[in-house]
């Protein structure tokens, strides 16, 4: 039953957000495609544009999709067609993993097509070179491990911001029948919470990492120009992935305790 | 074993009492009416039987299992209001009921929806509510189900229609079955009724056999109904 909820639930989002991912590479083609001619001024105006919108729908992607995907769980899971939802012959954490599931999924697509619009938009280019060069200078090397580390940390971040969102719309509804300016509320003082929770383990490991305590003493201002840069986010990425299974482990009993649906 | 049973349930918004012990146990085989005003407690009474509520006391059993998904599997429920997914189209709302319910019968769903002259090709966005509340209709009367609960099937129909979404219901129904129906239009349905349950302030204040009723009180359900809730 979870791939069937799964396959309904990205075909209702999934569309959408095509449209973004086709405007998003195709504003970036056509940048790059002008670009080419820059020495043209009408069409480096032309380009630069592109290259803008190109940009804007990189931003657009990722907030589109979780502003829908807390829309449709709140169409899905209170509104008319939670008729449909909760008399389904599915347990209700089958519902709640589908949802989950499908953000992941649309949003690794997402951050995949920024990615692609990137490179599309800037390889080889001056400030690719650029960034390149200053991701060789860091202390700690490795530049791959610096992106892959960093991109991993935004997206769990990222994701863990979409299930505050879950929770706000679940708490918010139990305790006020689903007026959402309270669920965004409550929405707002569960990722204050787990960002102070986030920071607590940083706490908790420069009790007994004296280098992670430097994160904490350090007098340099940047992240990126620590020794241990790579344990700092690897500490993060760690940090967000507990938050996001504690949260998923609580929104599932929030939710199998049932539903008052108006 | 009753197939459905209510025992002690209550329900209740903040302080606001919906419904007070509420006991109930529905045989199979029978067409029961579910009877009362407005705001009497009978849609929480359905919604609670088909987990859109948690009962704030009381239990509610389905063949003697608590709400879930087994009991999911035998309830058709009907809603008050439309609740599928409108930029799909019929077909895909009848792929939709039969990638979920194992007892859904699509065949069936399109023979009743050529009767009722609805194209399947047609989004639901693009329907009348009438038509989308015939769709649903059409759609909870294909499964083969061992409890059908209509919350206001006939509210949003003209009279002509009434009457053969009636016949749809009688005609359609698994064998063996039970089907609670729940409106005030009593006129219109008290033909088809073997039992009725009358619900005033949150309070079943009447479970009987409609013939036994007629006989003890004198005339006809509906007349039954004015006297006994008049304002």
């Amino acid at each position: 039953m979870l791939s069937k909820l799964l396959k309904y639930d990205l075909k209702s989002k999934l569309p959408f957000l095509c449209i973004f991912y086709a405007l998003a590479i195709g504003c970036a083609g056509l940048a790059r495609l002008f670009l080419l001619f820059s020495e043209i001024p009408i069409l480096n105006i032309i380009g630069q544009i592109f290259s803008g919108a190109a940009i804007s729908m990189i931003f657009n992607t990722l907030i589109n999709n979780v502003l829908r995907a807390w829309g449709l769980f709140r169409q899905n899971l209170y509104g008319d067609p939670s008729y449909l939802t909760h008399t389904l012959p599915v347990r209700k954490p089958a519902i709640y993993l589908s949802k989950a599931l499908d953000g992941l999924i649309t949003m690794t697509i997402s951050f995949l097509v920024s990615g692609l619009t990137l490179v599309i938009l800037y390889y080889g280019t001056k400030l690719w070179d650029t960034v390149a060069l200053v991701l060789k200078a860091l202390p700690d090397g490795r530049p791959a491990l610096t992106v892959a580390l960093v991109v991993g940390v935004v997206f769990l971040e990222v994701l863990n911001m979409l299930q505050c969102g879950f929770t706000g719309l679940i708490l918010g509804h139990k305790s006020n029948k689903g007026k959402i300016g309270f669920s965004v509320l409550i929405g707002l003082g569960v990722y204050s919470a787990g960002s102070l929770f986030v920071l607590g383990i940083f706490g908790a490991a420069a009790l007994i990492d004296p280098n992670m305590r430097r994160f904490f003493m350090t007098s340099q201002s940047s992240l990126f120009m620590l020794e241990d840069m790579h344990a700092v986010l690897a500490l993060s990425a760690f940090a967000y992935a507990a938050l996001i299974g504690i949260l998923y482990g609580l929104n599932v009993k929030w939710l199998k305790q049932g539903v008052n649906v108006d | 074993m009753a197939l459905l049973e209510c025992k002690h349930l209550y329900k209740n918004f903040g302080d606001r009492q919906i419904l007070t012990d509420i006991n109930l146990a529905i045989p199979e085989g029978k067409i029961i009416g579910l009877l009362g005003k407005n705001g009497t407690g009978k849609s929480t009474l359905i919604k609670l039987i088909n987990d859109l509520l948690t009962p704030s006391e009381g239990e509610v059993l389905v063949k003697g299992l608590p709400v879930g998904v087994e009991s999911k599997e035998i309830i058709a429920y009907l809603p008050e209001r439309t609740y599928l997914d409108k930029s799909m189209t019929v077909n895909q709302v009848i792929q939709f009921f039969a990638d979920f319910y194992r007892n859904f019968d699509s065949e069936k769903a399109r023979k009743l929806l050529a009767d009722l002259d609805l194209d399947p090709t047609q989004k639901l966005n693009k329907m009348s509510k009438g038509m989308q509340e015939k769709v649903q209709l059409v759609l909870v009367m294909s499964r083969k189900a061992d409890l059908y609960i209509l919350d206001e099937p006939l509210g949003g129909v003209d009279p002509a229609t009434r009457d053969y979404i009636l016949d749809t219901i009688l005609t359609n129904f698994n064998e063996g079955a039970s089907v609670i129906i729940s409106t005030h239009l009593i006129q219109d349905i008290e033909r088809i009724l073997d039992e009725v349950i009358f619900i005033d302030k949150g309070k079943i204040i009447c479970h009987e056999e409609c013939d036994t009723l007629r006989e003890r009180e004198g005339g006809s359900i509906d007349a039954i109904f004015r006297r006994m809730f008049k304002c």
